[in-house]
């Protein structure tokens, strides 16, 4: 057989091993979450739940999650928000105003956390503004923007123009096409950002260290903190919890418009 | 249609601009202005406030940039995200050309597998290789059993373990970029190189290959981005041992609080990784567009 034939035993081997690489660390923290041990133990000894209910108990992970819940939820209202609209409003706008638009679009991408963590600390505290929910919250909702407005721009563009010409022929006022021709087809990736801006917000790290503060602490920040002076299957436990709310995101992804569209 | 009709349907400019102003205006004030802090606090000499914005001085460049262990770190972030992205790109080499010919179905359980660890937390992730790689672990084990040196404390605190942490990250967007590219080749100019009597190596390199660098730059310029951007990885794998430039603003920035040297570093990787991904694209679209799908 031609080793450039795709069905090459070769390729199956390297895509298998790949994928074990990629899942591997995800299956030994699931697993090694129910050790009834009170070390890290890997394979696990024995089989309790007991970790994730003392991690549900511990105080900082406790508040830490109440917070990333409630950042990431406006986080992803923002994002999905303004980001449906900036759609809507590129799809009507000439190649001149894309042109500049869509680069603006893909700087928070661009920009590594870091930079922008240090870059907010900087500017918040020397202009006295200080941190807080709502603030970490537009930022993090800043970090699905493109994301958001990628997955519908993809939608507008797929609509067929004749759905449009219909309606106009129908006599359906222009705004009104927005609301009961465009809003309809492109509902599912509308809701493929919201879980994607969701996500993208309970999982962030680096900004969230640089605005944390005593009443802000997300569990990314309270695990990490938290890891820097010990590692347990207390932390192992709430990682897994964390795996579990990424799990149903993912779903809902892959049932709305695909995890290929992450890539384009 | 008439031309009335779809002009019609187009709404007035100001319409759109309307709606696009929010999210614009969002992305500038929680991105853009920062930035301009960044600058500007990069031009100061020491902790300053706003009001010291005036005394513009490049002696924080001098002190930063002069001090061999930054260039330690600048060695060492560009060592450990250049190796991840040279394993990531083989790795995912014959994945992506596996992927771009796969049936439908495989191809879409394939992306579900390979997409999914980039959903999961970052932390639950390297918790993962912490436990592989630390003390007891799996991987140090194996390494000690067929003769390795192992530290007590695992690989935990070197740069290997870094690397791993790298190349875990980037290799989804390895092979997706690799996927497109592989997309983008025509199977007929396959049969045609074989019809004009290419054999299997010839196929490759003068072909294959070739017609697979522009996406393989893409990829890598990617890859190389995140990894030199990333915190969690270095941080956690590195043990705060093996500092890299994203560790190094960190801890400027948020335990030393040295805001000046931190915002310095921080432009030096803002540029670097800008540079990465524009210095690619326009490379890519420079030479190595296939011609017809230029225009």
């Amino acid at each position: 057989m031609s080793p450039f034939r795709h069905e090459h035993p070769i390729y199956r081997l390297a895509a298998i091993l790949v994928v074990a690489f990629l899942l591997a660390p995800i299956a030994v923290v699931t697993l090694a979450s129910v050790t009834r041990t009170s070390y890290v133990a890997f394979p696990p000894r024995g089989l309790t739940v007991r970790w994730f209910w003392m991690a549900l108990q511990e105080p900082n992970f406790y508040k830490g999650l109440v917070t990333s819940l409630k950042v990431s939820a406006l986080a992803a209202i923002a994002a999905t928000g303004l980001g449906t609209l900036a759609a809507l409003g590129l799809d009507r706008s000439g190649p001149q105003a894309r042109s500049i638009l869509e680069p603006l679009f893909t700087l928070p991408l661009a920009v590594p956390t870091v930079a922008i963590g240090l870059a907010l600390l900087l500017a918040l505290s020397l202009s006295g503004i200080g941190s807080s929910l709502w603030i970490l919250a537009l930022v993090q909702g800043t970090l699905g923007l493109p994301y958001t407005i990628r997955f519908v721009s993809t939608a507008i563009e797929g609509i067929p123009r004749h759905l449009y010409w219909a309606a106009q022929d129908l006599g359906c006022p222009p705004r009104q096409v927005t609301t009961r021709v465009v809003l309809p087809i492109i509902r599912p990736s509308i809701m493929a950002g919201a879980a994607f801006g969701f996500v993208v917000a309970f999982d962030e790290l680096t900004i969230a260290l640089f605005l944390a503060g005593p009443s802000l602490v997300t569990l990314p920040v309270a695990m990490y903190t938290y890891i820097e002076y010990s590692f347990d299957p207390l932390v192992i436990a709430m990682a897994t919890l964390s795996i579990a709310i990424s799990a149903v995101v993912i779903l809902v992804i892959q049932r709305t418009v695909g995890l290929e569209a992450l890539g384009r | 249609m008439t031309v009335e009709a779809a002009v019609s349907l187009r709404k007035p400019p100001n319409a759109a601009a309307i709606s696009i102003a929010p999210a614009a205006v969002l992305v500038v004030g929680a991105m853009g202005i920062p930035l301009v802090f960044l600058v500007a606090v990069a031009l100061q000499s020491s902790n300053a406030g706003v009001d010291a914005f005036h005394q513009v001085t490049l002696e924080n460049f001098r002190r930063v940039l002069s001090d061999p262990f930054v260039w330690r770190v600048f060695a060492r972030t560009f060592r450990v995200s250049a190796l991840a992205t040279v394993i990531a790109m083989a790795c995912s080499y014959p994945v992506a050309w596996y992927l771009s010919r796969a049936s439908h179905r495989a191809r879409s359980l394939m992306f579900l597998l390979i997409m999914s660890p980039l959903l999961v937390s970052i932390l639950a992730r390297l918790q993962g290789w912490l436990i592989l790689l630390g003390p007891g672990g799996v991987v140090p084990a194996v390494l000690q059993e067929i003769g390795f040196a192992v530290p007590p404390r695992g690989m935990i605190g070197t740069e290997a373990a870094i690397v791993v942490g790298l190349v875990h990250l980037v290799l989804p967007f390895g092979v997706l970029n690799l996927d497109v590219a592989f997309r983008n080749i025509d199977d007929t100019w396959i049969l045609a190189a074989r019809d004009l009597g290419a054999t299997d190596s010839v196929l490759f390199w003068r072909v294959l290959f070739p017609l697979s660098i522009g996406g393989l730059i893409r990829a890598a310029s990617a890859a190389m981005a995140v990894g030199v951007s990333i915190f969690a990885t270095p941080a956690l794998l590195g043990a705060g041992i093996r500092p890299v430039l994203s560790t190094l603003i960190y801890n400027q920035g948020l335990v030393s609080i040295n805001w000046p040297a931190a915002s310095l570093l921080a432009i030096v990787l803002v540029l670097g990784a800008m540079l990465l991904i524009l210095g690619a694209s326009w490379v890519v679209s420079m030479k190595y567009d296939v011609g017809w799908r230029k225009q």
